[in-house]
Formats: structure tokens, sequence, C-alpha cells
């Protein structure tokens, strides 16, 4: 009976002074060249990042002691234009396979004059993450913090 | 006044504070909390304009009534987190690209490229 959320998606474009091919094979073939080492969620850091090239591949990190921690998966794969992954890390961190909870990355590489590429990248569908109870136990508890500091105050006025 | 303020002084009444913990469990029109709460419904409405006012709730049309719920915070955040991951991870590729291009260039040794500056 409630209204669904929605959250705006995150967008982002730029240009690279490559080809289309050139960037989408960058971005996809070894993203641990270029995603930041702090974030991994495997308790040791990653050593690869694995996106498999082809629609129902995973993606997923390689940790040092050998573990793979799924991220998501590959809803789209056509070099070089297109990507979308599936974004199935919960707010807990931990990976559900559910789509319907998953949100959605996708990253178009647009032809520029002969060398050039625009980069596209729309991250959507965050909404999924917080529907049902998460919603609420979300919000609840963030309310709850507020609700806190106010009874501590009152208590302060009327002492 | 800033916004804690304004929200703990629309809290500080005692049925305000109640209208607020029933919207905070699930979003409530103003006839539902007035058939469970001995107050009229003109005066639950004054309540939750107070609200409101203080950003505690927000309302939306549901058909002829009007529902109001908590404002949802946590949606804000979680979007801000995803904001700051790409802005940050996506320069981190751009870098990467930047580099990969100039050694495009100083292999096929043309020059005179200008980088433009990220997102």
């Amino acid at each position: 009976m409630t209204q669904a959320v929605v959250i705006e998606p995150v967008r982002k474009s730029f240009e690279v002074e490559l080809l289309p091919l050139e960037a989408f094979q960058l971005f996809t073939s070894d993203m641990a060249a270029w995603w930041p080492a702090t974030h991994h969620i495997g308790p040791s850091p990653f050593i690869e990042i694995v996106i498999e090239p082809r629609v129902g591949g995973g993606w997923f990190e390689v940790d040092q002691d050998g573990t793979a921690c799924q991220w998501g998966s590959i809803l789209a794969w056509e070099p070089p234009h297109k990507l979308v992954l599936s974004w199935g890390l919960q707010s807990d961190w931990k990976f559900s396979p559910d789509l319907s909870k998953s949100s959605e990355v996708e990253v178009r590489f647009v032809p520029m004059g002969d060398s050039a590429t625009l980069v596209e990248f729309e991250h959507r569908y965050l909404e999924r993450h917080y529907e049902g109870e998460k919603i609420a136990v979300g919000v609840t508890s963030g309310w709850d913090v507020v609700l806190e500091g106010f009874k501590a105050l009152a208590a302060k006025k009327s002492s | 006044m800033t916004y804690l303020e304004r929200a703990f002084e629309a809290l500080g009444d005692s049925t305000r504070l109640a209208i607020f913990q029933r919207v905070a469990a699930r979003p409530h029109s103003v006839g539902e909390i007035a058939e469970h709460m001995p107050v009229s419904r003109p005066a639950v409405s004054q309540h939750l304009r107070v609200l409101k006012q203080a950003g505690l709730v927000s309302d939306l049309k549901e058909g002829t009534r009007r529902v109001y719920q908590v404002k949802p915070e946590g949606i804000d955040a979680l979007r801000k987190y995803f904001e700051q991951l790409w802005t940050r991870n996506l320069n981190a590729f751009k870098t990467a690209a930047d580099k990969a291009a100039e050694r495009k260039i100083n292999d096929s040794s043309r020059g005179n490229r200008t980088r433009k500056k990220v997102i």
C-alpha cells in the first residue's frame, strides 16, 4: 500500500583518449588494476577483480587467501559499446543473487571522433537495496537516534 | 533554529510525539490516526502540518487521501554513498585510461594531445 521509493540513479560521464574497445577492455579485463584497493568485501585485500565476458557470467573479487567474493553478474556484454552489471551487494555487504534485490551498473562507450571515447556511466535501481522491511528498519533506527537525542534534551530541561 | 532543534520542538508535545511514533511505525493517513487516538481529525492534521514543517514527515497523495510517512533519510545516505564511491572509482579509471592513452601516444610517437580533466 505504500508507494515505492525511487532513488535518482548515480550518473557520470567523461571522455578518455582511447578507442571504445580499448576503454571497454581496460574497464573489464583487469578491474583490479584501477579499482581502489580499499574497496573489497572479503576479509583480505583482493588480488583480482573478474568480470566474466558473457551474459550470465560472474563479477567477483579474488582475495589473497584465494577466496572469491561475488559482487554481481553480467546482464549485458556488448563490446565495445555497452556493459551492464548487476550489483548484488546488500547494505550488510552480503551478496544476494536475487536480481529483484540488485541494482544495475550500466557503462556505455560512445565513440568521439576518430580516437576518443565518451564513457557514460549509470548506477540505477538503488532503491532495490532498500525495499520492504529494510526501509522500515533503516528509517526507524535513524529516527531512534533523533528520538534518543530528544529524550536526552527533554530530561536535561526537566531536571 | 537548527534542523534538530526544530525537530525536537515539534516533538515537544506529547500528542504530536504519539502521532509521530505511529507514522514512524508505518505510513498513516489522517483518518487512520484519528481513529486510534482521542484526537479530532482537524487536530491530527494540524499536528502533522507542524511535523512536516519541521522536516520530520512527508506526505503523498494516495487516491483521495493523503498518507504521511517519516522522511527516508536512510535513502539519501545510500545514494550519497554510491555517488562518492563512483566519483572516486571512476576517477581512478580515468587516470588509468589517461596512462594507457599516454603509452599509446609514446608508442606511436604522436604528440600534442591534450588531456581533459576528470568527471
